[in-house]
């Protein structure tokens, strides 16, 4: 009787396990998909808990490619974001230091003369980094969207 | 009286496991047959899930200060949001009760933000002319400063807003594929 019984609840038990890790598929979007997060920092967190899962750093290769591997046209986009983001930091980066020391010099009596091309040359920094930073942004939008969207085929 | 109790622990296992599987639904109960592939109505339902995605889900794609809104796989800009922009996203979003309450997180810190960086932006460029014509006025480093604080305290709303907006998105396409 006693054999019975732990037969009957292991059965249940079992039931009760493969019911959890198939009720896994139906949420899979809730697990598995990722968002982008802009604050504070640029970052991916997955799943309605919001877990960081990858810190996308300015000055390093980031790898949201291998994050996203799985699914192919997001892997492509990210590699568009890899190739763009560090640059365009880079350059708006540049462009707002060059700023800042133009706001410098201005205030200095009389003016050097280098003052006069910093403004152009900042501002064509900041635009051409903003650019890339645009290139970049869309890359890991489509690659977020490409990656949650395989997450249901 | 131990049978008794027995029986009636294993019953309870046995029906608690068949509650569970009906309460996760059809879809999970028929996913896999005995070899692991899915079955045809899992397949189907993924498929169709897949296809919903495709053509409904949306993603947005920043534009020098604004982000349109872009839906499907085709890529279709359904609208405009950002720097005073009036594309009324909720009312895109009202299917998801969640994405509906980021939307309007969105607006709100997006609008604070757009007018403030805006002010603070034209403080900066007086401030500039200002110094650049050699004026010797006490208020240039204030227009500057004040200013520069405008741009960063709006450009702080304005990245809580692409963050309320990232997560309406979500939300949004999440219900989709519960629907």
């Amino acid at each position: 009787m006693r054999g019975l019984f732990i037969a009957c609840l292991l059965t249940g038990l079992a039931t009760m396990g493969v019911t959890i890790e198939s009720g896994g598929q139906v949420t899979a979007y809730d697990e598995g998909a990722l968002r982008v997060d802009a604050a504070p920092g640029l970052r991916i967190v997955r799943g309605v808990r919001d877990s960081v899962v990858l810190n996308l750093s300015e000055f390093r290769r980031t790898g949201l490619a291998d994050l996203v591997a799985s699914s192919p046209n997001a892997r492509a986009e990210a590699e568009v974001f890899e190739k763009n983001y560090r640059p365009g930091s880079l350059y708006a980066g540049a462009g707002i230091a060059l700023f800042g020391l133009n706001l410098g010099l201005s205030s200095m009596q009389p003016r050097p003369g280098i003052a006069g091309w910093l403004i152009p040359v900042s501002v064509g920094l900041i635009v051409y980094g903003g650019y890339r930073l645009q290139l970049a942004y869309r890359g890991l939008q489509k690659a977020v969207w490409w990656y949650n969207r395989d997450l249901k085929s | 009286m131990k049978l008794r109790i027995m029986l009636a622990l294993a019953i309870t296992a046995l029906t608690a496991g068949s509650l569970a599987a009906q309460t996760t639904g059809h879809a999970s109960a028929t996913t896999r047959d005995q070899n692991g592939s899915p079955t045809l109505p899992a397949q189907s339902a993924t498929k169709d899930s897949a296809q919903v995605y495709d053509s409904q889900a949306l993603r947005f794609e920043s534009r020098w200060g604004s982000a349109d809104i872009i839906r499907g796989a085709k890529g279709e800009v359904i609208g405009t949001v950002g720097w005073f922009r009036e594309f009324d996203l909720e009312k895109v979003l009202q299917s998801s009760p969640h994405a509906l309450t980021e939307a309007h997180d969105f607006r709100v810190n997006n609008f604070r933000g757009s007018l403030v960086t805006a002010i603070g932006a034209s403080l900066v460029t007086i401030g500039i002319v200002v110094a650049a014509n050699n004026s010797n006025n006490a208020s240039t480093p204030i227009l500057i400063i004040a200013g520069a604080g405008g741009i960063g305290w709006g450009l702080q709303h304005l990245n809580k807003s692409y963050a309320a907006l990232s997560r309406a998105v979500w939300w949004y396409n999440r219900d989709l594929s519960n629907h």
